[in-house]
C-alpha cells in the first residue's frame, strides 16, 4: 500500500536544550523514516520527547544535531508542506472557524490576503473543507462557540486545506474525552482513506496507536530518548473498534506495548 | 407564595374560613415593592438616592449655621449656578467671556489631538518594540527614566519650544498619553501565546500577514486597556496643564472662578469634569469588550 522509499527522513536527530545553568539531553541520535502513503504513530512514556520530534519534524524546533529530509529534500524550517495539526488545536479565538481556514489558504504563496475575487475562491475551498470534516454548519461560529471535538475537526481541515505532503499531528485527541476522542478516530481514517496521506501522529495512546496506524515507533524513556522498537500493525482496514477486540493480534499487540511502556514491575493485564 | 392568594382561588372557603379573605388592591401595591426590593439594582439606586439626599441635608445645614467658610455655597446655590451655567453653554463674547460648553470643549480637542497622536505613535513604537527582544533592551532605560516624570514639568520646556499655549497644552497631552499605551502595547504583543505564531509560521505566514492578522487582533484587547488608562490619565493632566496656560479651557474657566471667588461655579465645573471623564472611561470600557475575544 506504500512506497518503498521513505518520504520522511529524520537522521541521527539530536536534541540538547540548554539554558544558562543546566542543559537538557532530550532526544539523542533518533533514526526514523516514513514512507509515502504510512501512517505512523509515534508512542513512548511521557516526557519522552515524542512531541520534540515532531516540532523538529515540523521545523518549529531545529534539531542540535541530525537532519530531517522530505521527499528528497531538507528540512531547514516551517513549511505549507507540512500540516500540523496542534494538541490545543490552536485556533485563532479572533477568527471564525471559516476565516481560520481562509487564513491558510491565504498565506501561501500569491495569496496575498485580502484580495476581494481570490478571497471569494477561498471561501469555497474552505466551505469544501469544512464539508470534508462535517462541520460546514458551523463556519460562522467562534472557537469559543463549539466543542473541543469540533475544534480539532477544524484543526485537521485547517490542515488538510494547505494540502501538505505529509500530516503532523501531535497528540491531537489527547484533550477529549473517550467518547468524543472514539468518533474522531473513526473520522480522522475516513478522511485519510480518502486519499493516503503520509501521517506522523505523536500518541500516548496504545489503541489509538494500533487503531489508526500502519507502523508504531516506541520510544524509550527521557532523557536521552531513542527509538526503542519499529512495529508494524498487520490488523487489515477497515479496523472496527470492537471487532479488534476478538482479533488475538490485537490483544497480543497491545500487551507487549503495555509491557514496552508500563514502569516494569506493575502489572499487566489486557 | 403570597402572590397565589391573588388569584382567589385559594380563598374558596369563604364564609367558614378562619383568614380573611386577602383584599387583592391593598396587597398588590407592597408585594410590587416587595418584589423590586430583590433586585440589587434597585436596593443600590434607593440607597445612592439616600446618600445624595443626606449629603445635600448636611452640606445645605453647614452652610446655613455657618459652620464652614463663608465662601463655601449651599448646594441650592451651586444647583442654581447650575442651571445659570448650562442655560446657555456656548456663548462667544470675546477672549475673557465665553460659555462654559465652548470651554469644555475646548479642553476635550486637545485631550483628543494629543492622545490621537500619542496612540498614532505610541502603538508602531509598541509592536516594534515588543516583537524585537534587542529594541526592548535597547529602548528600555529611555522608558525606564521618563515614565515616573510628571507631564506637567514638560509644560515649562513645551512653553518655551513650541512658544504656543495650545499647542503646549497638546504636547502635555501627548507626553502623559503615551506611556500607558506603549507599555500596554508592547506587553500585548509580547504575551502572544507562542502557539499561535508556531501556527502562523507552519503556514509560511509573511511577516506583514503576521502582524496584520495574528498579532494586531491578540494585542488589540491590551492595547485598548492602555488607551483607556491614557485617556484617564490626560483628562486628569489637561486641567492642570490649562490652569498654568490660560486662554481656554475648562481648566482656565475653575482658575479663572478662583481669582472671581465663585465656589459656586467651580463645584459645578467640578462634577462636570468628572462626567465627562466617566463618560471617556465608559466609552473605552466599550470599545475594550468589542475586541476581547475568549481564549478557548
Amino acid at each position: 500500500m506504500s512506497d518503498r522509499k521513505p518520504y520522511l527522513v529524520m537522521k541521527q536527530v539530536t536534541k540538547i536544550f540548554r539554558s544558562k545553568r543546566t542543559a537538557y539531553h532530550a532526544l539523542d541520535s533518533v533514526d526514523l523514516e516514513v514512507r509515502k502513503g504510512e501512517f505512523v504513530s509515534l508512542i513512548g512514556p511521557s516526557g519522552c520527547g515524542k512531541s520534540t520530534l515532531l516540532n523538529i519534524a515540523a521545523g518549529l524546533i531545529s534539531p542540535t544535531e541530525g537532519s530531517v529530509w522530505l521527499d528528497g529534500k531538507p528540512v531547514t524550517g516551517p513549511g505549507r508542506d507540512r500540516g500540523m495539526v496542534f494538541q490545543s488545536h490552536a485556533l485563532f479565538p479572533w477568527m471564525t472557524v471559516l476565516e481560520n481556514i481562509v487564513f491558510a489558504l491565504e498565506c501561501g504563496k500569491g495569496g496575498a490576503a485580502g484580495r476581494s475575487e481570490e478571497g471569494g475562491w477561498k471561501e469555497e475551498v474552505a466551505r469544501r473543507y469544512l464539508e470534508r470534516v462535517q462541520l460546514a454548519h458551523a463556519a460562522d461560529k467562534r472557537p469559543h462557540e463549539i466543542s473541543g471535538g469540533m475544534k480539532q475537526r477544524v484543526g485537521i481541515a485547517r490542515a488538510m486545506a494547505v494540502q501538505p505532503k505529509v500530516f503532523l499531528l501531535d497528540e491531537p485527541f489527547g484533550a477529549l474525552d473517550a467518547l468524543t476522542r472514539s468518533s474522531l478516530q473513526e473520522e480522522l481514517v475516513r478522511i485519510w482513506e480518502q486519499d493516503r496521506r503520509t501521517v506522523l501522529m505523536v500518541t500516548h495512546d496504545i489503541e489509538e496507536a494500533i487503531v489508526l496506524s500502519d507502523t508504531i515507533v516506541v520510544m524509550t524513556s527521557g532523557p536521552r530518548a531513542k527509538v526503542r522498537e519499529v512495529l508494524s500493525v498487520d490488523i487489515p482496514r477497515p479496523r472496527d473498534k470492537q471487532a479488534l477486540l476478538d482479533i488475538p493480534e490485537y490483544r497480543h499487540m497491545k500487551k507487549e506495548l503495555l509491557g514496552m511502556l508500563l514502569p516494569k514491575d506493575s502489572a499487566v493485564s489486557t | 407564595m403570597r402572590g397565589d392568594r391573588l388569584t382567589g382561588v385559594s380563598g374558596r372557603g369563604g364564609l367558614y374560613s378562619a383568614e380573611p379573605r386577602p383584599q387583592p388592591s391593598e396587597q398588590m401595591v407592597p408585594t410590587a415593592v416587595a418584589q423590586l426590593w430583590k433586585s440589587q439594582a434597585f436596593r443600590a439606586a434607593a440607597l445612592f438616592g439616600g446618600l445624595v439626599l443626606a449629603l445635600w441635608a448636611i452640606w445645605e445645614a453647614a452652610v446655613r449655621l455657618h459652620v464652614v467658610s463663608q465662601l463655601v455655597p449651599a448646594p441650592s446655590e451651586v444647583a442654581a449656578s447650575a442651571v445659570e451655567l448650562l442655560k446657555n453653554p456656548f456663548y462667544d463674547l470675546g477672549v475673557n467671556d465665553a460659555g462654559i460648553g465652548l470651554h469644555l470643549l475646548s479642553s476635550l480637542r486637545r485631550v483628543m489631538v494629543g492622545f490621537a497622536l500619542a496612540v498614532a505613535c505610541a502603538v508602531p513604537a509598541g509592536f516594534w518594540i515588543g516583537m524585537s527582544p534587542v529594541i526592548a533592551k535597547a529602548v528600555d532605560p529611555f522608558v525606564q527614566v521618563l515614565r515616573p516624570v510628571s507631564p506637567l514639568a514638560w509644560l515649562p520646556i513645551g512653553l518655551a519650544v513650541l512658544k504656543d499655549a495650545d499647542r503646549t497644552a497638546i504636547f502635555v497631552i501627548f507626553i502623559s498619553s503615551v506611556w500607558p499605551v506603549l507599555l500596554n502595547t508592547i506587553f500585548g504583543v509580547r504575551n502572544i501565546p507562542s502557539i499561535y505564531l508556531d501556527v502562523s509560521r507552519t503556514l509560511e505566514a509573511g511577516r506583514w500577514t503576521t502582524i496584520r492578522k495574528v498579532i494586531w487582533p491578540a494585542a488589540l484587547p491590551s492595547i485598548l486597556t492602555g488607551m483607556r488608562v491614557s485617556m484617564g490619565i490626560a483628562w486628569l493632566v489637561i486641567i492642570a496643564a490649562e490652569m498654568m496656560i490660560g486662554g481656554r479651557g475648562i481648566g482656565y474657566f475653575i482658575w479663572n472662578e478662583w481669582n472671581n471667588l465663585n465656589l459656586a461655579n467651580m463645584f459645578v465645573c467640578i462634577l462636570l469634569i468628572g462626567s465627562v471623564g466617566m463618560v471617556l472611561d465608559r466609552l473605552f470600557a466599550y470599545l475594550e469588550r468589542r475586541v476581547r475575544y475568549e481564549r478557548s
